[in-house]
């Protein structure tokens, strides 16, 4: 008799759902239009001061200040031919270069300080500029177990 | 009808998708294709002043939802500086966003960075979509 009564109460309470559902569907069409799926985007900072004129009159070019002079070598369809550091070719590999930079740098990284070298770069005009972030890339850093290992901060385009 | 199993599922869609959502008006083209790289990390803390160029794959400028020719760049970027003169903040303290297509050759890249130290903006940022891997997939 108890247990009867029961289901007869729960029957009795039959909740009005249409117009809550019709509102929840809104809501989620609204978030399904409203959606914009954004990859996420990194960046490289490049601080590069409009050289004053007087500069290129008085040189003084320190020992220590003095950049890695690195050029980017193009092929006719801007495709990466060759790199070049210094004097020393490099082949169209990013990891060579890599390779270079923490042989120069790597011994002198303490705590994983980004060195105060400075590298600039010297790009064939028609490079494609995925080599050059490639190469940037390849100078101010690498990955090691997840985490990044800082090379050279400091990355500049040459002046033409 | 037995609806709350419909329910419970749509109201997980619907909180999903307001996470998911988000209403960030940053100037993003699509049909740009960034450089990839394996150390882009997007910064912690967005520039307080920024101008986004952004360079589509034969060299077209969008700026301000407008299409520059790189050397018709000067108007906008002087109009822009005389804007931060006026509100009293140095174009060097001001970050240039480059987003960049892959594909498009550096040296229009450089001629941009060029039209910009012309009117003094000399911080720049160039965007990359950062990879997991190792540079390239």
């Amino acid at each position: 008799m108890k247990k009867r009564h029961i289901r007869k109460e729960v029957k009795s309470v039959r909740l009005q759902m249409t117009s809550m559902i019709d509102v929840v569907f809104l809501l989620l069409t609204f978030f399904v239009m409203t959606l914009k799926i954004i990859e996420p985007e990194g960046d490289f900072g490049i601080k590069m001061p409009l050289l004053p004129a007087q500069a290129s009159i008085t040189p003084q070019i320190d020992e220590k200040t003095e950049p890695i002079r690195i050029r980017l070598i193009s092929d006719a369809q801007g495709n990466l031919a060759n790199i070049k550091m210094g004097d020393a070719l490099l082949g169209p590999e990013t990891q060579s270069l890599r390779a270079r930079v923490i042989e120069i740098v790597g011994l002198s990284t303490t705590n994983n300080r980004p060195h105060d070298l400075e590298a600039e770069l010297d790009c064939d005009s028609q490079l494609h500029y995925q080599y050059t972030i490639d190469a940037i890339t390849a100078i101010s850093g690498y990955r090691s177990e997840g985490r990044i290992i800082p090379l050279i901060e400091k990355v500049r385009f040459a002046d033409r | 009808m037995d609806m709350t199993s419909m329910i419970d599922i749509v109201f997980l869609l619907i909180s999903f998708f307001m996470i998911a959502v988000n209403f960030s008006n940053a100037e993003q083209n699509a049909f740009i294709r960034l450089p990839k790289s394996e150390l882009a990390v997007p910064p912690k803390v967005p520039p307080d002043e920024a101008l986004s160029l952004q360079v589509t794959e034969n060299g077209l400028v969008l700026f301000n939802n407008q299409e520059y020719e790189i050397d018709d760049l000067e108007r906008p970027l002087s109009f822009e500086r005389r804007l931060y003169d006026l509100r009293g903040i140095d174009p060097k303290t001001v970050v240039v966003l480059i987003r960049g297509d892959g594909r498009c050759e550096t040296g229009k890249i450089q001629r941009i960075l060029k039209e910009c130290q012309e009117q003094n903006f000399e911080t720049f940022n160039l965007k990359a979509i950062a990879t997991s891997g190792d540079g390239r997939d």
